[in-house]
């Protein structure tokens, strides 16, 4: 278990969005975030922006690349 | 660098690779490992998530045990994991009563289960698996349904065997390939059903200490774009962002699918063929906690008046650092059917599970994974009926080598990618 550590807000510009269509619902995204702000609709997970710190975590957590920056570049 | 040796990049962090990466670091090699995700283990770590111990994938579980092929691979490379051997490793639920089932075959089964099964007398059994083997290695494959019933299985016998190739293999008895499934056994003949008392995770944190200390370096978030080809030699690979490695020899990890990808029009066409009739798999899992103890025993429970859970990994029964000491915890395998709706079956799922484990029980994740999306769950894409894994060295290019869970080996799970390590260990070796 982790001891416990710092988590950086605000490196992000906004808080990202979920593309369903590349969601699998591991849930990954879910047990990382931090803010506890993202929340599992059915098989997709998706993220509520008002709780988000813009930590970024959710964005290198999933295996899916289907975690991106609202008006960030859209991976290729 | 000293002679002979040669510079490594690993491209994925999963099980095989981080083996793989480590074994090539303490012989010396200059070792990299490049991460796509933040985080390295692949489907073999978990998330600590308020103090619950959640896989990516693997239910902490470690096939094979102190006897099998992974444990053979940690000791190659200086890594200690204390195990946990529950007997029986499989405990059948029916009509209320807990049936004991040893998987490693070296004991008689009790007479109990095989009434259930139906099978009775060993003599016969073995004949008939030896018959269905030499008509495997000519090319006549049965459904390991149908070889079940071959023996002599009742019909609950093939719904146990269903429930343990879902489980296991993630393929349903009917599809799942009898002479892969004996092969797969006999591999492992002398191995116990082994679980990893501080958890996947921390068995891939010694991993990396162990490629670590020997000089390899790791970095996450860094995902490969392409491996680099020259005159039929993998000369690197070029992460994302444009950065370029060179390598003399380069393990894939990513997948068959994703490495192909890799590749792009050096991927050998008839590798790029072979891929793409094998099918995906997929599947829940299911986090359960509850203040009431979830199980009488140490063993995997197959519920076989369930219709859609599998298995359940009783996880605080077998150790009490995966969980809050206030809590009991499990997780609850559900195999999905492709061709169904996925949310009736979650769902319906769900409401089973409890119903099952009783008042206080409560889902605290549902995780999915499927491998039709461009994703690192890559299929469990084994066993299947008439279908074959790709091997570890594709014609035509040289120093490229995949590791991992969907190139060929024998056994089930982690077991299989022991197996297929130490297969390519002996080769580098030579090389
Ligand atoms: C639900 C479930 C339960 C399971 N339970 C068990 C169990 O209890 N016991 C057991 O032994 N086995 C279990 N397994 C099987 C086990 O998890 C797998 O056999 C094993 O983890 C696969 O390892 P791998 O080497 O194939 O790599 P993977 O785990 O597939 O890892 C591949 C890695 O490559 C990375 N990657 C992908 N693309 C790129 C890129 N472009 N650049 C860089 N990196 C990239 C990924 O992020 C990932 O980290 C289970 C599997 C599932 C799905
Ligand atoms: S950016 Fe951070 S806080 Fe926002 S949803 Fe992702 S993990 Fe949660
Ligand atoms: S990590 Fe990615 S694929 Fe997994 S649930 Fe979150 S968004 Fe979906």
């Amino acid at each position: 278990m982790a001891a416990g550590e710092a988590v950086r807000a605000g490196l992000l510009e906004h808080p990202p969005t979920v593309r369903a269509e590349l969601c699998t619902g591991c849930t990954q995204c879910l047990l990382t975030c931090p803010a506890g702000t993202i929340e599992r609709r059915g098989l997709k997970c998706e993220i509520i922006p008002e709780g988000c710190i813009r930590c970024g975590r959710c964005l290198t957590m999933c295996p899916n690349e289907a975690i991106r920056e609202v008006n960030g570049p859209a991976p290729p | 660098m000293a002679s002979g040796k040669r510079r490594v990049v690993v491209v994925g962090t999963g099980l095989g690779g981080l083996l793989t990466g480590a074994f090539l670091a303490r012989r010396g090699h200059p070792v990299t490992f490049l991460e796509a995700q933040s985080i390295i283990g692949g489907r073999f770590t978990h998330i600590d998530y308020q103090g619950f111990a959640i896989p990516t994938g693997a239910f902490h579980a470690f096939p094979g045990g102190v006897r099998g092929h992974l444990f053979r691979c940690l000791c190659k490379i200086g890594v200690h994991v204390s195990l946990v051997e529950p007997a029986p490793s499989v405990m059948v639920a029916v009509d209320g009563q807990r049936l004991p089932l040893h998987l490693d075959m070296t004991r008689s089964q009790s007479p109990v289960l095989r009434r259930l099964v139906g099978v009775n007398r060993r003599g016969p059994v073995t004949r008939s698996a030896a018959r269905m083997l030499i008509a495997g290695l000519m090319g006549r494959d049965l459904p390991a349904a149908e070889g079940m019933r071959r023996i002599g299985g009742t019909e609950a016998g093939v719904r146990l065997l269903d429930r343990l190739t879902k489980f296991a293999l993630s393929v349903p008895a009917e599809e799942a390939s009898a002479v892969e499934l004996l092969r797969s056994i006999l591999s492992q003949r002398f191995g116990r059903e082994g679980f990893l008392i501080h958890g996947s995770g921390s068995m891939i944190g010694r991993i990396r200490t162990a490629a670590e200390s020997s000089g390899a370096e790791v970095r996450t978030a860094a995902p490969v774009r392409r491996i680099i080809v020259e005159g039929g030699h993998a000369r690197g690979v070029e992460v994302e962002g444009g950065e370029s490695l060179d390598a003399g020899w380069v393990i894939a990890n990513a997948g068959v699918r994703r490495t192909l990808g890799m590749l792009g029009e050096h991927a050998p066409s008839r590798v790029v063929e072979q891929v793409a009739t094998l099918r995906p798999a997929c599947g829940f899992t299911h986090a359960v906690r509850s203040r009431n103890r979830l199980h009488e025993h140490l063993s995997i429970e197959i519920p076989l008046d369930l219709r859609h859970i599998d298995g359940i990994m009783p996880v605080s029964n077998l150790s009490r650092f995966l969980c809050p000491p206030e809590w009991h915890f499990a997780l609850a395998y559900q195999w999905m059917d492709p061709a169904e709706d996925p949310e009736k079956q979650l769902e319906a799922g769900r409401r089973e599970l409890l119903e099952h484990l009783g008042s206080g029980a409560e889902i605290m994740n549902t995780a999915c994974y499927h491998s039709h999306n461009p994703t690192a769950n890559i299929a469990q894409m084994i066993d299947q009926h008439g279908k074959s894994r790709p091997p570890a060295i594709l014609p035509g290019i040289e120093g490229l080598f995949l590791v991992g869970h969907d190139v060929q080996g024998y056994g089930t799970a982690a077991e299989l990618i022991g197996e297929s390590c130490l297969r390519l260990w002996e080769r580098l070796e030579r090389a």
